[in-house]
């Protein structure tokens, strides 16, 4: 028998690291190419593999065009295919080499395999959802003749449009080249974002406060922006021509803030304005942070260019801070570099720091997203779930990473409304162990958590053993253990279900409900109502009792950290109610379909599994009456921003409209 | 010196505002625009043109058309000979766009032209091969589009714009912001100033107020042009999927021979997976048509002329903005009146009659603009049909938008097409026309009988 080859770990696809419409000048040509490296896998022509699958379909032109094999010899052997505009096999290359690279990213961050599904009305009577798994998300590199690109969480789809833009305006608007927005690798990367982002947290695309979907923008525009920091050839390239100034006006900012806010369409425009600004004199200049914006910046976009503006801020304090020492080095101690090029030595040593702290800080920003609530993020829920996820990956903060993220959060005014202090302690969430729980309930809850999962737990003499305990180790098992994707679903699913039994079981002994935000009684909701002579009035919303909830995650995730040794070992659970609440008699009624509100609460259960014992209950509670007057004051304000849907074709698009130029 | 303001009621979605300035000497009149929504009304049209010419006798008369759109012009076509009158003076202002000479209305004639050209073509096609796949969301899309479009699709507004020439015997004002200037027949006791249209063109396009920041810097003209042409690329894809292919579309956007004709077709296979379906792409592209449609109805409508007349004695400002979308509001703040010391601002603030912009429509009140307003004495006057904003699904009395205006005018609000509002659905801080915070200031014609033709407010 022949002797197999080893299977690579890589497939190296070549591509652009930025949009090629910036590529025009020679030199900036040079440095736009380059390789990206993709976790091998088996693929169809498509590319078809495990993740996703390009279908290059354009419906307006009813046509197919020809699908790249990424595993014909005459692909394989020369990185792909070179870089090109005109084939649209090079299209489906790049897509693909972006996408798979957005999604190793996060899986590498979260220690667990991206999963795709979707929740969709259930067909039987015991459920009001059903959650389907999805093998592949579905990409159309051609989809529309439009300057827009999205995320169809309705499809499981991303949609890339290509457009032709007037190069002049002389009454005969002659078009300049056609420009294809799958090309753009930050546009590639901003949608991919979406979608896994959707994938982990799907009830975060509601629109019930001012932060989400700025966040779901602003994320989105993070991770494509820390993207760039990936190819070092191209960071090098830009020390060298900064002598070493990377985030000098000129260069860093200049070009890649400049740059990336033209790439991604009009509408992200936003973006460019928190990292740069011009001055009278058509200079570019870095923006100073100024917490008085997220008081007055309501738009998505532009909101969510304050949350890309704080983390960058954080990439520039400790890219300053971590090159000191080799500037002064390199300058005789002087620290001001002499005239002229600068060693090559330096530009490596320079662009290796850049890169990794753009690494570091892509990954900060993922891990946090196991932290979040469920549901009704705000910018500050997030902060203080980066907070939490880093402490606990990351207790001692050596290289003040997590230091310089507080610091340029604040300087942007991302606070926290419910916090005393701006300090770590007061950021990280809450313990069971906090005043701020029912520590008769809390017991309860851990106790039925333990005796759940923990096969030790029944040796304490007062408890009978879990008789299923064997089958939910099963699941955690064959979770932690399975490659396919599918299987792990499942297997979650399952361990789902047990919980849902688990704290349904209880509902009518306890009321340890309340203790992840919810409540399955009849609940009543006091608000003060203002008269016209000034005159305050307290009033009630009402919603029936109401039993239905969902455990829509339960999964347990190992993070090994090989720089302290410490491994995160956890379970994330989470638990979301939806009440029904009349509006009927009160200010709201006669502004919502029905004269009802439907207001979701829950929460995100962290748990540590060495000993299951609750680390984190991160709430959003449906019992809170402030948050649901705000959600319907925020609602009635911005009812109207969806009135075209029906002419745009996006009532079930939350994207769409979001992306159109 | 007494202002007097008529808003008629034309049965139907549309403008028409006759304005008496009454002083000790003299008395003159001003209408502004005469219009409605859908076309076959001209039988009220006439009546309301013959109201016209028995009110204003023969006194001076100044005309007003604040921008091309039908529910503010078709009056003029339907029954613009009733209102010629050799006796009395008669003088029409236009916006700066409408002139010959301006760039700007050039740019915007043109593009709106070729639009028009291709929208009908489009609309064929789609009538005739797509209508047959009865598909509910393009068929939703083409129905909202047909009746924005209904604002201003024969193209009649040039049409208008000649019949009111003759009507004006050709003396006509193209007026610009920052324009004031004492108004005609009044003795210098009524002053005008021109807020809108905005001068810089980046205004013209802006339209949803949520959006706030993005369209700093945009180029309307580069925004225009590039409308343009993503209409031609529809059109182009449109017409190639049913005929020949045109040379155009032969290699585009790849060469011909990346089109995949083979029978081993993976991808194909994927996406014609029944059990699948629910993820096909065929339609959503025909969502830019709306689009095109939606960017062209915005544009016309920014495009109004926005006047402000003072009551020199009082201060007083009486504000008729047409349909002024977002961007127009916020170019008011910009505006400098040459030797005067007279802000946008200062103008808002001291408002005590509001022309409500587009029908009472979300996006064509500034949130801004309207806190500014004097609430004390505020009246908001809404030319509106209910039953032709329902009929079309047209975002007009939101719930949102009436309480926003009952608030602040604490009820003073006053609607063209009812005398009464049943206000039964909607919890209102303040009840609908209370006859007692306006007294006598009110008229009804006629007072009993329906329907009413027009209701009348006063001001001094």
């Amino acid at each position: 028998m022949a002797l197999k080859y080893p299977v690579p770990f890589f497939r190296k696809l070549k591509g652009y690291a930025f949009d090629p419409s910036f590529s025009s000048t020679l030199s900036k040509k040079q440095s736009n190419e380059v390789v990206y490296k993709v976790k091998w896998e088996k693929t169809e022509p498509g590319p078809s593999g495990e993740y996703i699958d390009v279908i290059d379909y354009d419906p307006t032109k009813k046509s197919f065009y020809v699908p790249i094999s990424l595993d014909d010899p005459y692909v394989l052997a020369d990185h792909g295919l070179n870089l090109s505009e005109g084939d649209p096999r090079f299209h489906q290359q790049q897509v693909y080499a972006v996408i798979m690279s957005v999604i190793h990213q996060f899986e590498r961050a979260l220690g667990r395999k991206i999963i795709w599904s979707k929740m969709t009305p259930a067909t039987n009577s015991h459920t009001e959802y059903e959650h389907k798994f999805i093998k592949q998300l579905r990409v159309y590199p051609h989809a529309m003749r439009q300057q827009n690109a999205y995320y169809s969480p309705e499809k499981n789809a991303l949609l890339f449009g290509y457009f032709q833009a007037a190069s002049n305006w002389d009454g005969n608007n002659v078009p300049g080249s056609t420009i294809f927005t799958c090309l753009s690798p930050d546009i590639v990367a901003h949608e991919t974002t979406h979608a896994i982002l959707h994938s982990i947290h799907p009830y975060l695309t509601k629109d019930t406060n001012m932060d989400m979907l700025a966040f779901h923008e602003g994320f989105a525009d993070i991770i494509a922006l820390l993207q760039r920091f990936t190819f070092r050839t191209v960071v090098e390239d830009q020390i060298k021509n900064s002598r070493g100034d990377l985030l000098s006006p000129e260069n860093m900012l200049g070009d890649l803030a400049i740059q990336f806010g033209q790439a991604v369409s009009g509408n992200r425009r936003a973006l460019r304005s928190f990292l740069v600004e011009k001055d009278d004199k058509g200079n570019w200049s870095a923006v100073k942070p100024d917490p008085a914006l997220i008081h007055s910046i309501m738009e998505p976009h532009s909101r969510g260019g304050i949350l890309v503006a704080a983390v960058f801020d954080a990439f520039v304090r400790l890219y300053k801070f971590r090159v000191a020492d080799l500037i002064r080095l390199a300058s005789n101690g002087s620290g001001i570099l002499a005239q002229g090029e600068i060693d090559p030595d330096l530009v490596k040593r320079l662009s290796h720091e850049a890169c990794e702290i753009a690494e570091k800080l892509s990954q900060i920003c993922i891990r946090a997203l196991d932290y979040c609530p469920p549901a009704d993020l705000t910018f500050g829920d997030y902060l203080r779930a980066l907070v939490t996820a880093d402490l606990r990956y990351n207790p001692d903060d050596e290289e003040g990473l997590r230091f310089a993220l507080l610091e340029s959060f604040r300087a942007w005014g991302i606070i926290p409304e419910e916090i005393n202090t701006f300090s770590v302690e007061a950021l990280e969430w809450k313990s069971p162990e906090d005043d701020f729980f029912d520590e008769v309930l809390m017991g309860r809850l851990q106790d039925r958590i333990k005796a759940s999962f923990n096969p030790n737990y029944h040796q304490n003499p007062d408890k009978k053993p879990n008789p299923e305990i064997t089958t939910i180790l099963g699941h955690i098992e064959r979770i932690l253990r399975e490659d396919k994707r599918e299987i792990i679903f499942k297997e979650s699913q399952e361990l789902s279900a047990h919980i849902h039994a688990l704290v349904k079981s209880e509902i009518h002994t306890n009321k340890i409900e309340t203790i992840l935000g919810m409540n399955f009684d009849a609940l009543t909701y006091p608000y003060a109502e203002e008269g016209k002579n000034g005159d305050t009035t307290i009033r009630h919303l009402h919603a029936a009792k109401r039993d239905v909830f969902q455990v829509y995650k339960c999964r347990p995730v190992f993070v090994p950290n090989y720089h302290s040794g410490n491994s995160s070992k956890i379970m994330i659970i989470m638990f979301l109610q939806k009440v029904i609440v009349n509006l009927k008699g009160s200010r709201y009624q006669g502004q919502f379909a029905g004269d009802v509100y439907a207001f979701r609460g829950g929460a995100s259960l962290i748990i540590d599994m060495t000993d299951y014992k609750i680390m984190y209950v991160i709430t959003k509670n449906v019992n809170n009456s402030e948050r649901l007057i705000r959600q319907l004051d925020y609602a009635l304000e911005n009812h109207g921003n969806g009135n075209d849907h029906e002419l745009l074709m996006q009532g079930n698009e939350p994207f769409a409209a979001l992306h159109l130029h | 010196m007494t202002t007097t303001i008529r808003m008629y009621n034309q049965l139907n979605l549309g403008d028409c505002f006759l304005l008496k300035f009454s002083t000790s000497t003299e008395d003159s009149y001003l209408l502004i625009d005469f219009g409605s929504y859908e076309g076959n009304n001209s039988e009220r049209e006439r009546e309301i043109a013959q109201d016209i010419k028995e009110t204003i006798g023969d006194k001076k008369l100044t005309i007003v058309l604040t921008h091309q759109h039908k529910d503010h012009y078709s009056g003029f076509l339907h029954a613009g000979d009733i209102l010629k009158n050799k006796k009395n003076k008669t003088e029409l202002w236009l916006s700066y766009l409408d002139s010959e000479i301006s760039k700007e209305g050039q740019a915007i004639r043109s593009v709106t032209e070729k639009f028009w050209k291709k929208s009908k073509k489009v609309k064929a096609i789609l009538k005739n091969k797509l209508a047959a796949e009865a598909k509910p969301q393009i068929q939703m899309m083409l129905d909202k589009k047909e009746s924005f479009d209904l604002f201003a699709e024969d193209q009649s507004g040039g049409e208008a714009i000649t019949k009111l020439l003759e009507i004006a015997d050709n003396k006509v004002k193209f007026l610009t912001p920052g324009d004031h200037f004492m108004m005609p027949g009044t003795n210098d006791e009524i002053k005008v100033y021109v807020l809108g249209p905005p001068f810089d063109n980046k205004f013209l396009s802006k339209r949803d107020p949520g959006k706030s920041e993005e369209v700093q810097g945009l180029n309307a003209m580069m925004e225009m042009a590039n409308m343009d042409i993503s209409g031609s690329m529809m059109l182009d894809a449109l017409t190639s999927l049913y005929e020949p292919e045109s040379f155009q579309e032969y290699d585009f956007p790849f060469n011909r021979q990346y089109i995949n004709t083979g029978a081993d077709n993976g991808p194909k296979k994927a996406y014609e997976n029944m059990d699948e379906a629910w993820r096909k792409i065929d339609d959503d592209w025909l969502s830019e048509i709306g689009r095109l449609s939606l960017f062209m109805d915005k544009l016309t409508n920014n495009t109004s002329l926005v006047l402000a007349f003072e009551v020199v004695a009082s201060k007083k400002v009486m504000l008729f903005v047409g349909d002024a979308q977002i961007g127009n509001w916020q170019s008011w703040f910009n505006v400098v009146f040459k030797d005067s010391d007279v802000t946008g601002e200062d103008l808002l603030s001291r408002t005590v009659v509001y022309k409500a912009g587009h029908h009472s429509s979300l996006n064509a009140t500034l949130k801004q603009g309207l806190d500014l307003m004097n609430e004390r004495e505020l009246v908001i006057l809404i030319p509106v049909n209910q039953k032709v904003s329902e009929k079309y699904g047209f975002h007009m009395l939101k719930p949102g938008m009436l309480k926003g205006y009952h608030r602040k005018s604490q009820g003073r609000v006053l609607r063209s097409d009812s005398i009464v509002q049943n206000s039964g659905e909607l919890v209102l801080d303040f009840p609908f026309l209370d006859a007692e915070k306006f007294g006598n200031r009110i008229h009804v014609h006629p007072p009993k009988g329906h329907p009413h033709l027009w209701i009348e407010v006063t001001v001094t």
